[in-house]
């Protein structure tokens, strides 16, 4: 099953094309990692499978990207980008948890928003802490403030707070390079364990990374998709030379 | 080998004597502070010779000149809070409300246009205010209000939620500007509506700035004298109704001073107001500075409006944003185009420049005023600036933390809260009775450095903080001593910032009369030239338009008059702040800062 389907996507920042035709498939509830070298465009396509680059006023799109059999770039009324991003949710590279809310508040924070009963907030703030694999460290603290986590337990808050609402994707970009290495781990192992629950789209440089977790691996190079295929497969014998190359560079030869 | 050794010599001394002057600079700040609360006190006290603490809080009679005197202040308590909670009431939600719309929602050109205009605007006199208020919002309170005279708290608290607009929108609009993007796209994100960003985020994590400016209002409107003395009635009674007739604590300091003779009772009464005042303003300042929300407490409210169509709502609350903008730039562009008109079609040549007659405002030429508002500019600036700057340089670039400094700073930030009032009390009794200037131009020049002291400080300090480390650190490097440093990077580069503070404050030099009405001002008096005879008591402009206002609007021409010395106060002021907001984004430019 695939949950997006993207047919030559465009994005231009003003006048810069920043995405030039993109055609890929994102399986359902798979890791699909994204690769490339800073700038190749790897966070404006986040930005338009959860619909935050119309929050970017100059920003344009061209193309399709299909979710649940629509054309998502379609949707201009501010109903349809929010109930989109409700179904998709995104965690950030920076761990951006709320400093001037609770921990417990933090992953409330997106149930709120849709007006769920408190009682019901509770059992889904500790199944979410759960997912996230934070809630053994936070349990008895859920009422201290968010800013007290170490950054990896913030952006395992943040995973967290994006679970809480039960999308059907998870986006993440870069989420563990404010990390240091432990951390990095445990977030790997996060995702690892929510994979056939939820599709998972992981952007990332490290390649060891990419490969460690992903299922299917996409590269992009210069706002163009290089090639994309199953990870192990793009790893050991890549199809593009410009592939080929990066992946020497970047991993070492072998 | 030898001259070059003299040099070095030198300039350790050279600067060594610039920290001794600027350390100096900085101790006349504390100075002040001690002077304002040394007289309010010393003075103050005094009146409870006269009459017992309860009396002068709970009495409502207030005859000071019978015996034995009534000193009861209560009606003017009242008449102070009810004004200034009646105009935060109004003001605050707006303000809020349009610097949401300002910071979070507006196209980038309308949020770069009318953030100078805001700034702008609260550079409008309030003796202007005043005076639109007694001309339009009185009659329409006595028509259509069944106020009894029009003149009322109402009117009163209308007028000074004009004035405090600008304030509060511009310093919350900053605050909700730099919560983190990163906050407001998690909550995107997450599908959170526009409204949703703003109630859950934008407000929480601006919450402390957002008090900061609704505390600034609240203290401007407490201590706002001379557009609520036009318009509030100056009646000595407890105002039962928002239409009654009021009379709070400054107009009646205001009111007071210049009738009661130095030395009785009622005149000690009055620094007991002062003092009031200034404790009522220091709960203000202690009350907002602990609003900051504590991290993580939860807070387990149930979402309202759960049922309610979140999209729908944010956009209603859209659109109430959109309303409260337009409801103040309806209310300033009406004052300023309201002026702009009726002076323009007032001012002529005889108003300007026409004979002067001794002791009618109405009928003497506007040209003495005009100089004597100009001469206060001048010599109050040159003090401000002659102590701010050094205070500032000191303050940024060779003050450790020490107490001194610590004590310094404090010094600034007290001042900065003191009402203009209070310092037309102190300067009457420091430098008009004590130092024996009389009322006279200098008098009055020192009394409004002392109330512009803080704002150079501010300003300069921040303009020589932001001079990038690199190019001190380069001139050091180079072999300067501080003095060259000090005279040849940061001096050039601070000079728009500078510039910047000596504008504010020439600007609030020019539309402050209440401290100048009590230290500086004579109608009639006036044939000399204000800028030579600095011991003669002057005319002023903002003066003008306040006796005229206050006493003679009976007398038929008396209007175009007042109308004339407005345009040409405002002409003044607006100019002056349009420079110093220009100078400010030049400056911002200049060290890479984004606008
Ligand atoms: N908001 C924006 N406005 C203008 N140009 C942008 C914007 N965001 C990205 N770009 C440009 O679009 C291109 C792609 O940027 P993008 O952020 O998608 O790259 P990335 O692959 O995520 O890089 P990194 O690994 O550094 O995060 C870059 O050249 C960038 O300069
Ligand atoms: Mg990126």
């Amino acid at each position: 099953m695939v949950a997006f389907k993207v047919n030559d996507l465009r994005v231009y920042y003003g006048e810069k094309e920043a995405l030039k035709g993109i055609n890929l498939e994102i399986p359902e509830k798979k890791i699909t990692t994204i690769i490339g070298p800073s700038g190749c465009g790897k966070s404006t396509f986040i930005r338009c499978l959860n619909l935050m680059i119309k929050e970017i006023p100059y920003a344009r799109t061209e193309g399709v990207v299909e979710f649940d059999g629509e054309n998502i770039l379609e949707y201009e009324s501010e109903e349809e980008i929010i109930h989109h991003r409700r179904r998709v949710a995104t965690v950030f590279q920076h761990p951006n948890p709320f400093p001037w809310m609770s921990i417990y508040d933090n992953v409330a924070y997106g149930l709120r928003l849709m007006g769920m009963d408190e009682d019901e907030i509770e059992e889904r703030v500790h199944e979410a802490l759960e997912k996230a694999a934070l809630l053994d460290e936070v349990e008895d603290r859920l009422d201290d403030p968010a800013s007290a986590l170490s950054g990896g337990q913030q952006q395992r808050l943040c995973i967290a707070r994006a679970l809480a609402v039960d999308p059907d994707v998870l986006l993440m970009d870069e989420p563990t390079s404010d990390l240091d290495p432990i951390a990095t781990r445990k977030i790997e192992e996060t995702v690892l364990e929510l994979r056939g629950e939820v599709t998972i789209v992981f952007v990332t440089h490290i390649l060891p990374q990419a490969y460690r977790i992903g299922d299917y691996t996409a590269f992009f190079l210069k706002g163009e998709l290089v090639e994309a295929n199953e990870t192990k497969e793009l790893f050991n014998n890549p199809q593009d030379e410009r592939t080929q190359e990066y992946i020497e560079v970047e991993f070492g030869p072998g | 080998m030898v001259a070059l050794r003299e040099v070095t010599v030198r300039q350790a001394q050279t600067t060594r004597r610039m920290l001794t002057s600027l350390t100096i600079a900085a101790a006349l700040s504390i100075a002040a502070v001690v002077g304002i609360y040394f007289f309010l006190t010393v003075n103050g006290v005094k009146a409870l010779q006269f009459n017992s603490l309860g009396q002068i809080l709970l009495g409502t009679t207030w005859d000071p000149e019978s015996t034995p005197p009534k000193l009861g202040l209560l009606p003017m308590i009242i008449s102070t809070l009810y004004v200034t909670a009646i105009s935060v009431a109004i003001a605050f939600p707006i303000s809020l409300l349009c610097a949401t719309y300002l910071a979070e929602f507006a196209p980038t050109f309308l949020r770069r246009t009318l953030r100078p205009a805001i700034d702008m605007l609260a550079g409008i006199p309030s003796v202007v205010y005043g005076l639109f208020g007694i001309l339009t919002l009185v009659p329409f309170a006595r028509y259509y209000l069944g106020s009894p005279s029009g003149y009322s708290v109402l009117v009163a608290g209308i007028i000074v939620a004009i004035m405090i607009l600008p304030y509060m929108t511009s310093v919350m609009m900053e605050a909700i500007r730099s919560v983190p993007r990163e906050y407001v796209e998690a909550a995107r994100g997450m599908g959170a509506t526009r409204w949703q960003v703003v109630r859950t985020v934008l407000w929480p994590a601006a919450l402390s700035g957002i008090a900061s400016g609704g505390m600034l209002g609240t203290l401007r409107a407490m201590g706002e004298t001379v557009a609520v003395a036009l318009v509030s009635g100056g009646a000595l009674m407890i105002p039962k109704s928002p239409l009654d007739p009021c009379r709070p604590l400054s107009a009646h300091i205001l009111l007071q001073a210049t009738v009661l003779p130095v030395g009785s009772p009622g005149y000690y009464a009055l620094y007991f107001a002062g003092l009031i005042l200034m404790l009522m303003v220091t709960a203000v300042i202690v009350a907002a500075h602990r609003v900051r929300r504590r991290p993580g407490r939860p807070r387990k409210r149930r979402v309202k409006g759960g049922r309610l169509n979140p999209v729908l709502v944010s956009r209603l609350m859209t659109g109430l944003m959109i309303a409260a903008g337009v409801i103040a730039a309806g209310a300033l562009v009406g004052i300023t185009g309201y002026i702009f008109v009726n002076g323009v079609r007032a001012l002529d040549w005889n108003v300007l420049f026409g004979p002067v007659h001794i002791g009618d405002p109405v009928h003497s030429a506007l040209y003495p005023a005009l100089l004597g508002t100009l001469a206060l500019m001048f010599y109050s600036t040159v003090f401000a600036v002659l102590v701010g700057v050094p205070t500032a340089l000191y303050l940024a670039h060779f003050a450790g933390e020490s107490r001194f400094t610590q004590a310094v700073r404090f010094a600034i930030d007290t001042l900065a809260g003191v009402p203009s009032i209070v310092y037309g009390l102190f300067g009457a009794t420091l430098f008009v009775v004590y130092m024996k200037m009389g009322y006279s131009v200098l008098a009055g020049a020192l009394t409004l450095a002392t109330m512009n002291l803080p704002v150079v400080v501010r300003t300069a300090e921040e303009a020589f903080r932001s001079v990038p480390r690199e190019y001190i650190e380069a001139a050091r490097g180079a072999g300067a001593s501080w003095y060259h440093v000090v005279k040849d990077v940061l001096l050039p580069m601070a000079k728009p910032g500078i510039t910047a503070g000596i504008t504010l404050s020439m600007c609030r030099a020019a539309e402050e009369a209440a401290p100048i009405i009590l230290t500086a001002v004579m109608i009639g008096l006036v044939t000399s030239n204000p800028f030579v005879h600095v011991l003669q008591p002057t005319d002023a402009l903002a003066f003008r338009i306040y006796l005229i206002a206050k006493e003679y609007l009976m007398v038929p021409e008396a209007r175009q008059v007042a109308f004339a010395a407005a345009l040409v106060l405002v002409a003044v002021t607006l100019s002056l702040n349009f420079l110093a907001i220009y100078m400010r984004d030049r400056f911002e430019r200049k060290v890479g800062r984004e606008v």
